[in-house]
């Protein structure tokens, strides 16, 4: 006989009776909790907003007073609202996605609605790790041409400083430092989560695809 | 879920379980892995049910439901394999008339099967399940040319194991 036939022949009458559920234990299946890759996406995408919100609130207060005596205070009020609008859109967005995924779409489709739910936190993120950059980078400038502002900040806060200019150039390069290492642990730090979690479906995804052209 | 019964879906499922439970002996290879993707296929089905709308046979509906979680949603997966996964098929075989030829060329394609990607066994488990390529091609959302060149490369490779 054919051996795929004969594998045919045998997988029809394959039968696993012996791990059969009943009824009501199939019924106390339905209640337990999913642990899908959705969900997690679904999970670490609302940590991702509560965690770049939550920082915002962070902040020391009188860390605002800064943009005052740079007269940025205008600007950075109108970038708060950008960034606000921008947050509302990504949520937005990511609901919407999430909202898509159907488990009865073809597994192309699926996968597709998957990835794309991943790369709108993916573009958030993006977002956040550029404004971040972007806002160390403006300010520093700011500060780098209105130093006595930044000495009154930091005298304010920790005391007389003896050696202004040689404290303000070690001010700038432990900035640039720990800015640049931020930066980099937090896109690390992304890449192992998304890496660990979507490698199967990202292979998966990619041979199919393959099937589909 | 508001309106849809769940004591008649429990029983549909019950009754078609024995799709699930070869879905998850393709996809897993010891048995709390397959326990774990036996419950998530469950949980979706039920999630699902409420857009069931009888357009399709409910076990053409379980096959997509049961495939798309093993394949995209399902993400548990024991680092350490204790067994390949094998076992259970060859459990499975001890139940079938015994014909040593017959039994160790199973075997050999059973094993097989398990070493294809994620993909593959897909398609092999939908041939098994006399699927045509129409369906097949519906249901994995490729085109059906592909997917018949592709079951027949993996045919091949099929009858090359028990002829090297």
């Amino acid at each position: 006989m054919n051996p795929l036939e004969m594998l045919k022949k045998d997988w029809k009458t394959k039968n696993y009776e012996q791990d059969y559920l009943n009824s009501t234990q199939l019924g106390m299946l339905l209640h337990k909790r999913s642990s899908n890759i959705v969900k997690w996406l679904f999970i670490i995408g609302i940590a991702e907003f509560a965690f770049w919100n939550l920082l915002r609130f962070l902040m020391p207060e009188d860390y605002l007073s800064i943009y005052e005596s740079l007269h940025i205070q205008n600007a950075m009020l109108a970038f708060d609202i950008f960034n606000t609008l921008v947050l509302i859109f990504f949520l937005w967005m990511f609901y919407k996605n999430y909202r898509a995924i159907s488990v009865f779409d073809n597994t192309l489709m699926l996968m597709k609605k998957i990835l794309k739910t991943r790369r709108t936190i993916k573009i958030y993120v993006i977002y956040n790790l550029s404004v971040i950059a972007l806002g160390l980078i403006v300010v520093n400038i700011f500060l780098y041409f209105d130093q006595t502002v930044l000495i009154s900040y930091l005298e304010k806060n920790s005391g007389k400083i003896n050696d202004p200019e040689k404290f303000i150039k070690m001010y700038f390069i432990a900035e640039l430092v720990i800015g640049v290492l931020m930066i980099l642990l937090l896109g690390l730090f992304y890449r192992l989560i998304y890496g660990i979690l979507l490698k199967k479906l990202n292979q998966n995804y990619r041979e199919l695809k393959k099937l589909a052209s | 879920m508001k309106g849809i019964d769940e004591q008649e879906f429990l029983k549909i499922l019950e009754a078609n379980q024995n799709l699930v439970h070869k879905v998850c002996s393709l996809y897993t290879s010891d048995r709390a892995s397959r326990q774990d993707l036996f419950q998530e296929i469950c949980v979706q089905l039920w999630k699902s049910y409420a857009n069931f709308r009888g357009d399709s046979k409910f076990t053409t509906w379980m096959y997509r439901v049961a495939l798309n979680t093993a394949l995209s949603l399902h993400r548990k997966e024991k680092k350490f394999k204790q067994n390949t996964g094998i076992d259970f098929f060859i459990e499975k075989l001890e139940a079938t008339p015994y014909d040593p030829t017959e039994a160790e060329q199973l075997k050999l394609l059973y094993k097989a099967i398990h070493e294809l990607s994620d993909i593959d066994k897909a398609l092999v488990f939908l041939y098994l399940e006399d699927k045509n390529y129409k369906e097949i091609s519906e249901m994995m959302g490729i085109s059906e040319v592909n997917a018949r060149v592709k079951m027949n490369r993996i045919k091949k490779k099929l009858k090359t194991v028990l002829n090297p």
